[in-house]
């Protein structure tokens, strides 16, 4: 006995002989051993119906493709990059590079912090106070750090440009006043708890706890959607005098709008009213671009 | 005038290459010239870590003799 051909690699319109005795008993056989569920072998055998260019099966089977590109714009989910926990976590890690070196400037003398912005962090024990310190920046550029850089070897500065002029202010500033004041208490929190030290691995304390996070998902996978297996297997058709390999989607909608075009009135009443949903559909089907390239051709 | 960013004040003054994006990493001569400033200063190992990290190279600063960390 000669082996069958796998069903996948039929030309399209050629359906296997199932064997219909054993139609009750799920799963089925095909006559070369692969396994189908009921609803698939009807579908295959509606699709060959459609195929032979009966009218009402076409129908049926542009509705199955209609509920199938339904049931994936559905599940799709956008994916949006503020949202995204992973994104969210690399975001917070730049901003916490670009605060690395605030603490140092302030134990240096480089900048400071002005009133406002002293005050405005708290006392220790209120809420929030833990974030708004870590989250606090230097506000002002110390004077000698200004006369300094004019005065370096190699490369004097120039002048600040004037928006920059309102961030220097001398030390002995009265909008420096809290900082010289409780400056020593604020460098003590700031080196504890934004030093090298913060970071430390610390014995006995995992350092990911919950784990490496859930991936993305956003499209939907092809067992989720209704019939998106069974349209998108690859087929045969004739085509310019030769074989070309398309989706079953892609050869129901091209053998209809042919047999549309050499005079099927039926069929034609049954595509025309439907041509932008057929050739949406056929969009949507994700042909690879070397069989489409093939079918363009 | 509300103030502007320290890093962009740092570039302009020559002490960050203007294409730094990040992390702000001081030459070594301002570090230096920061701790002339404050002689009489003992900053503890933290602080000194605190310090180093933000040095762009550590290796190149001439330390007070106190210093423990190097980098």
């Amino acid at each position: 006995m000669a082996k069958q051909p796998s069903v996948r690699s039929l030309k399209a319109g050629e359906e296997p002989e199932f064997d219909w005795e054993g139609l009750v008993l799920a799963p089925l056989h095909s006559s070369n051993g692969e396994m189908f569920s009921t609803a698939d072998v009807l579908i295959r055998k509606r699709y060959k119906q459609a195929f032979d260019g009966d009218v009402r099966a076409a129908r049926d089977m542009i509705k199955a493709a209609r509920a199938n590109a339904k049931a994936r714009k559905s599940q799709q989910v956008t994916y949006n990059e503020w949202d995204d926990p992973l994104e969210q976590r690399r975001r917070r890690a730049k901003e916490r590079e670009a605060r690395l070196a605030d603490p140092a400037l302030l134990l240096l003398g480089i900048a400071a912090v002005d009133n406002e912005a002293f005050r405005n962090l708290g006392e220790p024990g209120e809420p929030g106070f833990a974030g708004r310190l870590a989250r606090l920046r230097p506000t002002h550029l110390a004077q000698w750090v200004v006369d300094y850089a004019k005065s370096r070897s190699g490369h004097p500065a120039r002048d600040l440009p004037y928006s920059m002029t309102g961030s220097v202010l001398p030390e002995d500033h009265p909008e420096l006043s809290v900082w010289r004041e409780a400056g020593d208490w604020l460098l003590a929190h700031l080196v504890r708890t934004r030093g090298p030290g913060a970071t430390r691995f610390q014995e006995g304390i995992s350092p990911n706890p919950s784990g490496r996070p859930r991936g993305r998902k956003t499209e939907p996978e092809d067992e989720d959607l209704p019939f998106d297996r069974f349209f998108s297997e690859l087929t045969e058709i004739p085509a310019g005098g030769k074989l070309i390999t398309v989706t079953r989607l892609d050869a129901l909608i091209w053998k209809l709008m042919v047999e549309a075009g050499k005079g099927n009135d039926q069929l034609l009443n049954l595509l025309a009213p439907r041509m932008v949903d057929l050739v949406t559909l056929q969009w949507k089907s994700r042909v690879p671009t070397a069989i489409m390239e093939d079918y363009r051709g | 005038m509300s103030p502007l960013p320290l890093n962009w004040c740092l570039k302009a003054l020559g002490y960050l290459n203007s294409r730094a994006k990040r992390r702000t990493l001081l030459p070594a001569d301002l570090v230096e010239a920061a701790l002339a400033r404050m002689p009489e200063r003992r900053f503890t190992r933290d602080e000194q870590a605190t310090i180093v990290r933000a040095v762009a190279k550590p290796t190149e600063v001439n330390w007070p003799e106190y210093w423990e960390v190097r980098g």
